[in-house]
């Protein structure tokens, strides 16, 4: 019999309602825990913030897994926190987009620096098998790749993974959620922010001037865009050719 | 003592005594289920609930009506004289006759079941139904003829023993039906367990007075709705084993007419399966459309679903109360299934289709459809109405309820408005104050999300000066006017027609005759008719507006639902037609080329029929529109 047993921790942010504004789980943040659901182990909800966050109590409803929360006022790095917490865990899984407040979408990474772990992103789905996980990678226009990483490993999953987070009461209100102990206050990272309202995200679209039949063309096979693949060379030549194509397209000015 | 007399004492006596163990047996099933309030004082009612209320019911079916007076009368009557005659050792030749003549009329009404047997409709269940024309006639003929040879107080002599064996074979027979049918859980344990449902009925309260309001969920309790048999309240058991197969719910579904999988009836026997233990295998009855029938198995203490139950039974359900409004056992279906689903929603969030969607959005949003508070408004923008305010007094408050987010119904709303300013009514709406009512969380089983929203508006309402409300959305109507009293929200609820239909009698509004002679039929809501009993306001208005309604075969408290009630348009079972079709070809068939409704819901799920169909128009429309002629 295996006695392993595999630790997941899904870390969890505060999202918004787009229309009302409410607070509630962020809605990728829940498709991280479902993914979590689904691989089975042992998991673990942790969410470094406000733990009287009514919104919080959500996620309960959504797993039966019970719910940490780091007490950190806003403003916060809650790196070094996270890091300390996250260790002897096997797969930590996140949403990786944010709805709002300080929550970046940079989380994953930032944490994958700090703990030197492998991140793999766009993940659509998840197979844990002799301490590997094999991940299904969201790329566009229907395309999918299959990768594998050992563990421990940290995984962003894609917002369209096709998973269906289930919400019930009866675990909102019996499941567990503890308040950790406050780690030591670090400098504010918040000096580095600057507040705004959202804007209409501008996409950089490079001009160019097709037939109908070819942006059709383009819209709907994955080869028929142009440009070159650049396969060989090194890492930094490669970025070399990235650079020049920008700037070509007057993407970037400098 | 003649020995044909004494042994029908035995077999009297003996059949008592299987009664009462089978009724014991049969009574440990039912004290699985949850304690319930008790009132012994029911069991005194019983006889009027049975020959007014349960009788009402059944007289509509008068064929079987008068059967089952004939069969069930001279039965109870000629059991009473042989327990009198026989039981208590009188053999009185007097009281033979007597039973003679209760045993004819009991004979006779078994002829009919018999012929009804013959060719029965779909509706009705086969198996060990199939065999009650006989032992019912068979028990009926033993007692005639028990009656008529002991009344002629022949000597003994060859033929009368001859007779007397036939006799106790046929009683014998008999009595076996009669005494084993609770224990066995054979077809007459309806007899004991429908009397004593009428004692216990769940739902005392609609002996008195109309009662359709869903029950309130004690969240704080830890009651979170029925997962397994012995989950339901014992009453609710005993009401499951009352069922008598007649399938008069499986005719009225709309989701069995569309080939949901659903049949009401088949639902109430896997309950009756679940409480008593086993699988569905000897029901012998219409199956829920496209499940197979042998596969379900349950327990007490076992999930209904998926085992028993499959969840698609479930979702199908629009609640329309057909089903409940049919059945001569006053089985109270959409309660079971409310149960039912209120479990599978708070317990594991469970829906399919796009039910998790909805209620998150009601939770996030207090709207059905995710959108924002301050839109609720807008289709009045250009009408100059009054927002209501708290501390500003008014007369009727319009509550306007999800369908203000859609332009369909604002054209219903802006007609209604128009009519009240015509009457110079003096009102203001809810508007940005309004939240959803709930209606649509708690139908599918979210009593939780549907609580919160109500003690919102409960007290939004409560700061608000007015005399009346007044909506033109039956689900709002019957959420304010049944279902807030429990949590201590009480208002005089109005739906549309009824303020309308008041209006023209006092003569503050007059309605034009129609110069559009094109003929129209009206569709009732459910939740305006079957739970609430108004189906006379809609049709007085059309009278008033010189229109001579072209009835739909299935109307007023007997109407069709149009598919868009119980969240059903949001679970979205499929199956081989879809419920508005049927009912627009219920329209059709009247030839008429307006179909009036009542409600937001009717009207979306009409209009949402392809193909060429009758113009879909709220009354409120037609008011309107009537005014200018
Ligand atoms: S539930 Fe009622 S209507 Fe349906 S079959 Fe049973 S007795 Fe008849
Ligand atoms: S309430 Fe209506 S849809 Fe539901 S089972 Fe009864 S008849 Fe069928």
């Amino acid at each position: 019999m295996d006695s392993w047993q595999l630790r997941i921790a899904v870390l969890v942010s505060i999202g918004r309602n787009p229309v009302s504004g409410a607070a509630r789980p962020n809605r990728n943040d829940l498709l991280a825990l479902e993914l979590a659901r689904k691989a089975g182990g042992e998991v673990t909800i942790l969410h470094a913030g406000d733990p009287n966050e009514p919104a919080l109590a959500d996620y309960l409803a959504y797993s039966a897994a019970p719910l940490e929360t780091i007490p950190l006022p806003g403003g916060q790095d809650i790196v070094p926190a996270l890091a300390a917490r996250l260790q002897g865990f096997h797969l930590i899984l996140t949403g990786s987009r944010t709805e709002g407040g300080e929550a970046s979408g940079m989380l994953p990474y930032a944490l994958a620096k700090r703990l030197g772990l492998p991140i793999v992103a766009q993940a659509l789905d998840l197979a844990v098998a002799e301490g590997q996980a094999e991940i299904t990678q969201f790329l566009p226009k229907g395309q999918r790749r299959r990768v594998t990483v050992g563990l421990p490993a940290i995984i962003a999953v894609h917002p369209m993974a096709p998973l269906a987070p289930r919400y019930s009461h009866l675990r909102r209100v019996s499941g567990q959620s503890v308040a950790l102990p406050a780690p030591a206050l670090t400098e504010s990272a918040s000096t580095a922010w600057r507040t705004e309202p959202a804007r209409k995200p501008v996409v950089l679209k490079a001009g160019e001037k097709k037939s109908g039949h070819a942006r059709m063309a383009a819209a709907i096979t994955s080869e028929s865009k142009g440009g070159t693949l650049v396969t060989d060379g090194t890492p930094a030549e490669k970025a070399q050719a990235i650079l020049a194509y920008l700037r070509s397209h007057r993407l970037i000015e400098f | 003592m003649f020995p044909l007399a004494g042994a029908v004492t035995i077999l009297f006596w003996l059949a008592v005594l299987v009664l009462i163990v089978g009724l014991w047996r049969r009574a440990r099933l039912w004290r699985k289920g949850r304690k319930a309030r008790m009132n012994w004082l029911g069991l005194l009612a019983i006889p009027k609930r049975y020959f007014v209320d349960l009788h009402h019911v059944v007289a509509r079916d008068p064929y079987i009506a008068r059967t089952h007076m004939a069969v069930a009368g001279g039965a109870i009557a000629a059991l009473g004289l042989v327990g009198i005659n026989y039981g208590l050792l009188l053999y009185s030749p007097g009281l033979d006759w007597g039973i003679a003549i209760a045993a004819l009329i009991m004979l006779s009404g078994s002829a009919f079941v018999w012929l009804r047997r013959r060719n029965p409709p779909a509706r009705l269940s086969r198996g060990a139904w199939s065999r009650m024309p006989y032992s019912l006639a068979a028990f009926a003929l033993g007692l005639v003829l028990l009656g008529v040879i002991s009344g002629m107080s022949l000597p003994v002599s060859g033929l009368v023993a001859g007779f007397a064996a036939l006799i106790l074979l046929l009683l014998l027979a008999g009595t076996a039906e009669l005494a084993l049918g609770i224990g066995t859980g054979g077809p007459m344990k309806h007899a004991v367990a429908g009397l004593l449902h009428l004692g216990f009925h769940p739902r005392p309260e609609r002996f008195t007075h109309p009662s359709t309001g869903l029950k309130l969920l004690d969240l704080q309790e830890g009651d979170f709705g029925v997962e397994k048999p012995a989950d339901f309240h014992w009453n609710q058991l005993l009401s499951f084993d009352a069922c008598v197969q007649c399938g008069k719910c499986e005719a009225a579904c709309p989701a069995f007419a569309a080939g949901q999988p659903l049949n009401p009836k088949k639902l109430i026997q896997d309950l009756v399966v679940g409480m008593a233990g086993g699988s569905d295998a000897a029901y012998a009855g219409s199956r829920s459309p496209g499940l197979p029938i042998g596969k379900h198995f349950g327990a007490p203490n076992a999930a209904i679903l998926p085992g028993l139950v499959a969840p698609e039974t479930l979702w199908s359900c629009t609640t329309c109360r057909a089903c409940v409004q049919e059945c001569p056992m006053l089985i109270e279906h959409v309660d079971a299934i409310v149960d039912l689903r209120r479990f599978e929603t708070l317990a594991h969030g469970d829906i399919p289709g796009k039910g998790p969607e909805t209620l998150a959005n009601l939770r996030e949003t207090g709207t059905v459809g995710g959108f924002p508070h301050a839109a609720r408004a807008h289709w009045a923008v250009d009408l100059d109405v009054r927002q209501a305010q708290p501390g500003e007094a008014i007369d009727i408050l319009l509550v306007a309820g999800e369908g203000v987010f859609d332009m369909r119904y604002q054209r219903t709303l802006r007609a209604l408005v128009k009519s009240l300013k015509a009457a110079k009514v003096d009102f203001a709406l809810l508007g940005t104050l309004e939240r959803d009512t709930g209606d649509t969380a708690r139908r599918l089983g979210d009593e939780a999300t549907f609580q919160t929203l109500a003690k919102a508006n409960i007290a939004t309402l409560d700061g608000l000066d007015f005399k009346r409300i007044v909506t033109a959305d039956p689900h709002v109507l019957n959420s304010l006017r049944n279902e807030y009293p429990a949590l201590g929200g009480r208002y005089a609820v109005l739906h549309h027609t009824t303020l309308l239909a008041e209006l023209t009698r006092s003569g503050a509004l007059t309605l034009g005759a129609r110069d559009d002679t094109r003929p129209i039929t009206y569709h009732d809501p459910c939740y305006l008719g079957r739970y609430n009993g108004e189906i006379d306001a809609p049709r007085a208005l059309l009278a008033g507006m010189g229109v001579a309604v072209r009835e739909m075969e299935r109307s007023g408290l007997r109407g069709r639902c149009c598919g868009g009630g119980g969240g059903a348009p949001l679970t979205d079972i499929p199956g081989k037609r879809r419920i508005p079709d049927i009912r627009v070809d219920d329209a059709r068939e009247t030839g008429a080329a307006i179909i009036a409704v009542a409600c937001p819901n009717c009207t979306a799920m009409l209009e949402g029929v392809v193909g060429e169909r009758p113009e879909i128009l709220d009354i409120a429309e037609l008011v309107a529109a009537s005014l200018e002629a």
